[in-house]
């Protein structure tokens, strides 16, 4: 299986200026657990921040969520899988990585991203479908 | 006199098929109805006016034979009420496909993709459905495939989700038009959470008469 | 024309029974929808008939001569007694045992005319009484955590089938013993009394149960709705068959027991394993005083009337 098969295409994004408040409350509007974060200019590139970034890097350390910006916590540069990747590569790179989700691209273009959720649903899906020969 | 208790109920191995065929047909519905959408086809709606009514007269034969005395009596209204609920998404289908006819057959662009993404699910919902129903009589378990089921009608939430929000932006030049495909959405959307909820029943009826 | 009397009552018990112990057997069935009324009925009649004829003996040896020496007065006036109570109470639809109704007006009689009364195997029943209902609660338990192990692990429609199957031969069982033991009961005093022999006795005595259930079958579907029945078919095969294997053995061993009090023993052990209280403690007073009731009243009454025709 493609990861292009089972990712999500939309795509949730935040400025890199943003204050992390905004960043805060997209994910809880939106029900996930992280953004794209949107180059700067030309020559910068995507970067992410998760739930994990937001409670390890600001709420531990007592940032001030409206001042600090969403680039004092991002990771870049992304980690990204082709779309035309098998499924478990995208598992073996979030496991070398610690890291619950990947991004998809097509060329230099994020076109989807790739969760542990998106895999175990698929799996479980295709479990029932097939019988136990998954 | 035996016949009945020893060599296997006749009358329960014939509702049993009544039924998988009744999900079959509904699975064959649903796979006219995304095709009726993805392609604006306007014969597949006429195939699913077919099949619901055989899906109908089937749904009698399968009550009238329940209670003529098949099966304990324990299970028997559990088992109506089952196809009573896959007869619940027949209903949705043939609305959504009423109001499609009305819209011409035509989504509008911005929500096209949506629209065909759920049928798509409901007919994949629609097959699990199936599969389910045949764990009460196979070796496999019942909650996989529910839990696959559920897994589906979460996805389709999401894209309603999107959807609404899509269609709350649109401008409504004509209010029947407006309506036919308020309408059309909101039975294109119910059709997930009746086939959830006919799942949930499987696994009630499996732990009743235990 | 004495001897009529003691044949007459045993008619008018053999019919109490058909009328009130078809629903002990096959109202569990018949609630399921496993069998229609009037196949349960002939298929009822044919284990009765069965159950006496193959193992009738030793309950009625039992009865009709390890307790006491019958004689005709004696039993006439026992049969006499306990057919009275026996109807009265139908009438009043009050749960009588009618096998402490029979032994207590047996001994009633026995004593009040001075015969001898083996007090061994006065124990040995009395003590049948109590642990059979006990029995039968850990026996219906036992049977229900089998089937946990066993046939809960089929898949549903597998499962039903096999349950009919299970319910149907629980009712035979059940209808057997009826023949075995209670009708055994009953005849046993006048086939050892010498009026009839064995087998036109058993006979007969099956002839009046089937009639009973037959005639009477309008109070065996009501009955229905109350006792075992409430149980779902999985609990109930269970209490069902548990009560019924108890039976079995008592009747092996010749102990006249009542199988309405098993049958209640039982759907209390399937309703311990769920943890519920399935017989209220109102109920459990009111059997346990008709426990005690019963045969007092038996004993007594025959005991006067045998002493005013003496």
């Amino acid at each position: 299986m493609n990861v292009v098969e089972i990712m999500t295409r939309k795509l949730e994004t935040v400025d890199a200026d943003a204050p992390i408040y905004d960043a805060i409350e997209k994910m809880i509007d939106k029900r996930i657990r992280s953004l794209l974060v949107k180059p700067k200019d030309d020559k910068d590139v995507h970067g992410v921040v998760t739930v994990r970034d937001i409670v390890n890097k600001a709420l531990l350390k007592n940032l001030d969520l409206n001042k600090a910006k969403v680039r004092d916590i991002a990771s870049k540069p992304l980690v990204c899988v082709d779309k035309d990747m098998d499924v478990e590569f995208a598992v073996n790179l979030m496991s070398k990585f610690n890291i619950a989700r990947v991004f998809v691209n097509h060329g230099k273009e994020i076109i989807g991203i790739i969760s542990l959720l998106d895999v175990l649903s698929a799996a479980l899906i295709r479990r029932a479908r097939e019988g136990h020969r998954v | 006199m035996f016949e009945k208790v020893l060599f296997g109920g006749k009358r329960e191995q014939q509702v049993i098929e009544d039924i998988k065929r009744h999900i079959e047909i509904l699975h064959a519905a649903s796979g006219c109805f995304r095709k009726a959408l993805a392609e604006n086809d306007k014969q597949q709606l006429y195939c699913i006016a077919d099949l619901e009514r055989e899906a109908d007269s089937i749904r009698r034969e399968i009550i009238s034979k329940v209670y003529e005395g098949a099966f304990l009596p324990y299970l028997r209204s559990n088992l109506v009420r089952f196809v009573e609920i896959v007869e619940g998404v027949f209903d949705l289908l043939k609305d959504a496909a009423y109001a499609f006819e009305f819209l011409d057959q035509t989504l509008d662009k911005e929500i096209s993709g949506e629209c065909v993404e759920i049928a798509d699910k409901n007919l994949k919902m629609s097959e699990l459905l199936l599969i389910a129903f045949e764990t009460l009589f196979g070796k496999e378990d019942l909650r996989e495939k529910t839990l696959a089921i559920r897994i589906y009608e979460k996805q389709v939430d999401e894209i309603k989700h999107d959807l609404i929000r899509k269609l709350s932006e649109k401008e409504v030049k004509n209010f029947w038009r407006g309506k036919m495909l308020s309408d059309f959405v909101d039975s294109l959307t119910r059709i997930s959470n009746v086939i959830e909820d006919a799942s949930d029943y499987l696994v009630i009826i499996n732990v009743s008469l235990r | 024309m004495t001897e009529l009397i003691p044949l007459a009552a045993c008619i008018l018990i053999a019919f109490g029974i058909g009328s009130n112990d078809t629903s002990n057997a096959l109202g569990i069935c018949i609630g399921c929808g496993v069998i229609r009324l009037q196949k349960a009925l002939l298929l009822f009649g044919c284990f009765v008939l069965l159950g006496i004829m193959i193992q009738g003996q030793r309950v009625m040896e039992t009865v009709g001569k390890d307790l006491l020496e019958v004689n005709v007065p004696i039993m006439s006036t026992a049969l006499s007694i306990s057919a009275l109570l026996i109807i009265v109470s139908n009438w009043k639809r009050l749960p009588l045992s009618t096998h402490q109704v029979i032994i207590g007006s047996l001994i009633g009689a026995g004593v009040s005319s001075g015969a001898e009364v083996s007090y061994r195997a006065l124990i040995e029943i009395v003590i049948s009484w109590v642990v059979s209902p006990l029995a039968a609660f850990a026996t219906a338990l036992a049977i229900y955590k089998a089937m946990e192990m066993t046939i809960s692990r089929l898949a549903l429609f597998p499962l039903e089938k096999v349950l009919r199957i299970l319910l149907l031969l629980s009712g035979i069982l059940i209808s057997y013993n009826t023949g075995a033991n209670e009708l055994a009961t009953i005849v046993g005093p006048v086939i050892h009394a010498g009026m009839i022999a064995r087998t036109p006795a058993s006979l007969a005595g099956s002839l009046f149960v089937f009639l009973g259930a037959v005639l009477l079958s309008k109070r065996v579907i009501e009955t229905i709705g109350k006792g075992i029945t409430t149980l779902d078919p999985y609990s109930g095969f269970a209490a069902q068959f548990g009560a019924g294997v108890c039976v079995l053995f008592f009747t092996s061993l010749g102990m006249p027991i009542s199988t309405t009090y098993c049958i209640i023993g039982g759907i209390s052990g399937v309703g311990m394993s769920k943890g519920i209280k399935t017989v209220r403690m109102g109920l459990v007073r009111k059997i346990i005083a008709n426990w005690f009731l019963a045969p007092t009243l038996a004993f007594l009454g025959s005991a006067l009337i045998m002493r005013l025709i003496s």
